[in-house]
């Protein structure tokens, strides 16, 4: 869709007009969907997160003033509802359910065992439906730059845009959420501290850097 | 199910962060379900919502305007009462404030043309135009409190008339 062409169907969606709403953000409702399959533990919660987020942004269409390109200013409106909708959610659901335990993370309890077990298929659903929930489990700011960068393959310079945030730190909340979902997904405790590895060579360094310096008299 | 079986196999656990990208790319391809069905109610929703609200405060006060009308349009006598209480209030505030503001002046004429009237053949005593001798005579709002010879004239001194520009 070129430019010209978005503009004119920002101006009609301004006005009021659905259908030229509808043609705006046609292209970018697999990702909006995707992205609140992250904040939701259903289909259907994930269906309604992501209507909310597209009515905001249909409500906010007004203040559109095209300093920026359309799909970030969308996605970025959809990331604050996200996020929104997870803090506002958190306490409720962190007094209703059981919490994540180490080592192991939320399957979809509608899911047959025997079904998934006699099929390959189902059973690599099944390994989804766990990565999914072991990523529901990341925090909101990593949560999301994972799924915008590692899911939906957006660059680093959209992300700073959308999150209003420098590169650096969107390099260090992807890095920080993959390590995350890694300890998740191994049935490691996420928040605890790992003692630096011996095998990694700059911490060889350091670590040998350090014996010296206590070996040595003061 | 066990505990064990919520976790993955051991051969796809993702050992390093490149591992758990590759395993989030996988996830690109999970297929959305009820993808019309998300459209219609998404078409509802939008249509249920009206216009949106123009972002300057003047579009915005025009769409409260016109939200205004349609509410008093429909069967809400309730909210058309309060809103015609409230204008009705406001009228009677600006008549009253204008009427206020209208008849300051006419009392201050009054005043003045009574008070001209009293002083009708009465010769208005000349005033004294004084120069000052010297600038430091006259310089700030200080009071002297010496003359010329540097004799103690006291505080309580009463101040110079000033001559008055003509």
């Amino acid at each position: 869709m070129n430019s010209e062409l978005v503009e004119e169907l920002v101006r009609r969606a301004q006005q009021g007009d659905v259908p030229a709403f509808e043609r705006l953000i046609e292209a970018h409702i697999p990702l909006v969907r995707r992205f609140a399959r992250a904040f939701a533990r259903t289909h259907e919660a994930a269906g309604d997160l992501a209507q909310d987020a597209l009515i905001k942004v249909y409500r906010s269409i007004g203040g559109y003033r095209f300093q920026s390109s359309f799909s970030t200013w969308l996605y970025a409106i959809v990331r604050n509802v996200y996020l929104d909708d997870a803090r506002s959610r958190a306490g409720r659901d962190r007094a209703a359910e059981r919490p994540l335990e180490p080592g192991r993370v939320d399957a979809d309890p509608t899911a047959d065992p025997d079904a998934l077990r006699a099929d390959h298929r189902l059973e690599r659903e099944q390994t989804r439906r766990r990565v999914w929930a072991a990523l529901a489990a990341v925090p909101e700011d990593f949560r999301a730059t994972l799924v915008l960068f590692d899911i939906e393959g957006l660059t680093y310079e959209e992300i700073a845009a959308i999150e209003n945030a420098p590169l650096g730190t969107v390099k260090s909340r992807l890095s920080r959420g993959r390590e995350h979902l890694r300890r998740l997904l191994a049935g490691e405790d996420p928040l605890e501290e790992r003692p630096a590895a011996e095998d990694d060579p700059g911490n060889r360094e350091t670590l040998r850097f350090v014996r010296r310096k206590r070996t040595e008299p003061a | 199910l066990s505990a064990d079986d919520h976790t993955p196999p051991a051969n796809k656990l993702p050992s390093s962060p490149d591992d758990v990208r590759g395993v989030l790319r996988e996830l690109r391809d999970d297929p959305l379900a009820n993808e019309r069905e998300f459209t219609a109610q998404l078409h509802r929703r939008l249509v249920a919502a009206g216009a949106p609200p123009s972002a300057s405060w003047l579009g915005r006060l025009a769409d409260a305007a016109r939200e205004l009308w349609h509410d008093l349009r429909g069967d809400r006598a309730q909210k058309r009462s309060l809103v015609t209480g409230a204008l009705v209030g406001a009228l009677v505030t600006a008549v009253v404030f204008s009427w206020l503001s209208a008849s300051r002046p006419t009392r201050e004429a009054v005043r003045e043309a009574a008070s001209d009237e009293q002083t009708v053949g009465v010769a208005e005593p000349p005033r004294p135009v004084l120069r000052p001798d010297r600038k430091s005579h006259t310089a700030g709002d200080r009071r002297l409190t010496r003359d010329r010879m540097g004799v103690d004239i006291g505080a309580e001194r009463p101040e110079r008339a000033r001559p008055r520009p003509r």
